[in-house]
């Protein structure tokens, strides 16, 4: 349902501008997707190819994976960075190195399949689209206002990119299930995924806590008020979240491991 | 790393460090260099409940603050992180004794002084 706002702020454009509006529209939409273009090239500075980063039992399980999602194609590369992490574009697959230090081999043949899932959705063509689209939504209603000097239409404008937003946070977290759905089907061991999934939780959240934590000075007895936790407003509230949490994620991992399994043994009694 | 804390209660390094970073420092200032999954399986043995990752952010903690410095290493293993002490353990203890005489010289002088003087006539 992402189209429908795009769509009404098209009809919107027509309606308070006309086809002169239309134009200025297109124009400013293909100047986002330039902008976009020139600064995703390049996006790979420290990257390695896999074959050279990683042992060859790991590189045996991750060249067996591409495989069976016919995928072969794709390039893994290694990213310098500890820092968990992992990606994907075009038809590049990046895993950090932190990621190396804090999951076995299984659960980053999981991680690949993942992303694996978003290469096979067309996620790495359609999430820039979507973020090209997220720009021109946002600069779209004081564009109206210039464009028109009527009020009521970027007030509308305005309604319609909240709208797009929420949408758009709708369309990409079912994106991020859809992978999950395609790795799982494509993993020996589904339940990898669910571990690696709780370990770059675990290492989050404590990663979190070590941070907040500053360095008193000589004072050992005496307890300081700065010290004491704060809880901020993070973006994700402040914003639509574009991700699934790991909680959400981890839940319908069990679900289909419990459906297989049950699956498994209905076809044993048959 | 200069000492920022110092707790009364805690014996030797862990008096400067939180107690899992000071037992890290402990073993990496045993074998010098290692990487994140070789104190792992060290750490392992003392609290079979750790996860990597515990080790992971407190090994890049102790980046941080200077300890230890990380590097890539390109071994026939693949490319992996390797963690380096930056000072010795000897160095170190000199710079913490260091720091806390130079505190208390500079908030209670005479004190320290009179104090110091005592022991040394002891």
């Amino acid at each position: 349902m992402i189209s429908v706002p795009l769509a009404l702020m098209i009809l919107l454009v027509y309606i308070s501008s006309g086809y002169i509006g239309l134009g200025v529209a297109g124009v400013l939409f293909a100047c986002t997707m330039i902008i976009g273009k020139l600064s995703l090239q390049g996006k790979c500075h420290k990257c390695h190819p896999i074959t050279r980063a990683v042992p060859e039992s790991l590189g045996e399980k991750l060249r067996s994976v591409l495989e069976r999602a016919n995928l072969e194609d794709v390039e893994i590369y290694a990213l310098e960075d500890y820092i968990p992490n992992a990606y994907s574009y075009d038809k590049n697959i990046v895993l950090s190195l932190g990621l190396f230090e804090i999951l076995d081999d299984d659960e980053i043949t999981a991680v690949v399949a993942h992303e694996l899932g978003h290469i096979k959705n067309k996620d790495t063509l359609i999430f820039p689209l979507v973020a090209y689209l997220r720009v021109f939504m946002f600069l779209m209603p004081p564009l109206l206002l210039i464009l028109t000097w009527k009020f009521w239409a970027a007030v509308v404008g305005f309604v319609l990119y909240l709208w797009f937003e929420f949408e758009r946070s709708r369309f990409l977290r079912e994106r991020e299930f859809k992978a999950d759905d395609f790795a799982l089907r494509l993993l020996d061991r589904p339940l990898s995924l669910k571990a690696a999934l709780e370990e770059l939780k675990y290492y989050e959240d404590l990663r979190a806590k070590v941070k907040d934590q500053t360095l008193p000075g000589i004072d050992p007895t005496i307890e300081r008020p700065s010290q004491k936790e704060h809880t901020y407003w993070r973006p994700s509230f402040l914003m639509f979240p574009t991700h699934p949490t790991y909680e959400e994620r981890i839940v319908r991992i069990m679900v289909y491991a419990d459906i297989s399994s049950l699956s498994e043994e209905v076809r044993r009694w048959e | 790393m200069e000492p920022q804390e110092f707790k009364l209660t805690e014996e030797g390094i862990k008096a400067v460090l939180p107690p899992l970073e000071a037992e890290i420092m402990e073993y990496m200032w045993k074998v010098r260099v290692a990487t994140a999954g070789e104190v792992y399986d060290y750490m392992k043995t003392k609290h079979p409940e750790i996860r990597r990752s515990t080790v992971s952010i407190l090994m890049n903690r102790l980046c941080e603050r200077g300890l230890l410095s990380r590097s890539i290493d390109h071994g026939r293993g693949g490319m992996r992180y390797v963690y380096s002490i930056t000072t010795t353990r000897e160095e170190f203890e000199e710079k913490v004794v260091q720091r806390i005489l130079d505190a208390l010289m500079s908030n209670f002088r005479e004190a320290t002084y009179a104090y110091l003087s005592r022991i040394r006539k002891e």
